[in-house]
């Protein structure tokens, strides 16, 4: 009688052994069998809460319709580029609040305080400014990812050990072989976790902005389809958010982050 | 570094992902021609009939519109008129036309 069971877990053993992320799809299994059986049950009226079945049609049916690739397209090249200017502004920022005590004394109360100003706090006057487009949506999500990838990327250089200057400095090297060759690689650990967090803000950020300002994207389908009271989509909006952030934080940035923190001895395997 | 990210399998799965993507989308380069009619000696800017597998939706219209004045819609099809010739690869780019042709005068 054990036999059946013993013989399945053994089966999902070797399979996640294999195919160690399926074993990250296991935990969902019970939250997708709980809601199908819920909405089965009609416990709460199907308008309200309609069951994984009806979200996978709504999903192929927005597919077919090329509505979901072209909101889902537009949702992620905001997010890249705001992000790449995040970045782009944020490590350069950050190096030099983190090098220069004068920066750091003149910058540091100044990222604070803006800090404390929550992203979606400046929608009203950055419509006002840029009106309902792109350019917004870029200054809210570049704004939200910026101040962990700076303040950061300041703990990192300031964790660089000083014997690391000293010997580098020693050997002869520059003001920017410094830069390249000791500060940024030793602060890069600290600026992929600013990164990880930015970027995580920077998504929930992005899908804010598109609901209160955006005319396409993930948000705003979600936001549409209040309108129509289709609760099937406002659940398809939150599934793809979840799974993308997913897939971008495990698959690419915990990756990048494990493998800086083993490359310069922080983090050991 | 770099060379170990790349030798992960969620790397491969998602280098493949990229590569179906492209793949994609330079089908959908190469497949956009062959949806358009023949616009003969048209003028410089046409109305065009746009048919899609599907009713059109709120969507379709509203992007259609960055291309010309749409002026109504048929069964499956979008009317829009003043496109310049040179949108009319863009146009017949999403997977979703089916066939852009010209408007006949009065329809």
């Amino acid at each position: 009688m054990m036999e059946f069971p013993l013989k399945l877990w053994s089966h999902y053993v070797r399979l996640t052994a294999r195919w160690p992320s399926i074993g990250s799809i296991a935990p969902f299994l019970p939250v997708i069998a709980a809601w199908w059986i819920i909405s089965e049950l009609q416990i709460f009226p199907r308008v309200f809460l309609p069951g994984p079945g009806e979200v996978m049609h709504s999903f192929r049916s927005l597919v077919y319709t090329g509505i979901l690739p072209e909101y889902l397209q537009d949702s992620v090249v905001r997010l890249a580029v705001g992000t790449f200017w995040g970045v782009a502004l944020g490590v350069p920022l950050g190096i030099l609040v983190g090098l220069s005590p004068r920066a750091h004394r003149a910058l540091w109360p100044l990222l604070l305080f803006f800090q404390a100003i929550g992203d979606i706090a400046w929608l009203p006057i950055l419509v006002i400014w840029f009106g309902y487009g792109l350019v917004t949506m870029t200054v809210v999500i570049v704004y939200t990812v910026i101040f962990p990838v700076v303040l950061n990327t300041v703990l990192g250089v300031r964790s660089i050990p000083i014997t690391m200057h000293r010997a580098a400095l020693s050997l002869g090297a520059s003001r920017a072989r410094m830069v390249w060759e000791v500060i940024l690689p030793g602060a890069l650990p600290n600026i992929m976790t600013g990164l990880r967090n930015g970027l995580g803000y920077g998504w929930r950020a992005l899908i804010a902005t598109e609901i209160i300002v955006g005319t396409s994207g993930i948000g705003f389908l979600m936001f549409d389809a209040r309108r129509a009271g289709s609760v099937v989509e406002i659940l398809l909006g939150m599934i793809i958010l979840g799974i993308l952030w997913y897939i971008v934080d495990s698959w690419i940035l915990a990756p990048v982050e494990r493998a800086t923190g083993q490359r310069w001895g922080l983090v050991t395997r | 570094m770099l060379r170990d990210a790349l030798k992960s399998r969620k790397a491969h799965i998602l280098l493949a992902v990229a590569g179906c993507y492209i793949a994609w989308q330079l089908w959908l380069t190469i497949a956009a021609p062959r949806k358009i009619a023949d616009f003969g000696n048209a003028p410089e800017k046409v109305n065009v009939l746009i048919t899609l597998p599907f009713p059109p939706e709120r969507f379709h219209v509203q992007l259609f519109q960055t291309y010309g004045r749409v002026s109504g819609t048929q069964e499956n099809a979008v009317e829009v008129r003043g496109v310049k010739r040179a949108d009319l690869t863009t146009v017949a780019r999403p997977y979703w036309v089916t066939r852009v042709e010209p408007l006949q005068p009065g329809g």
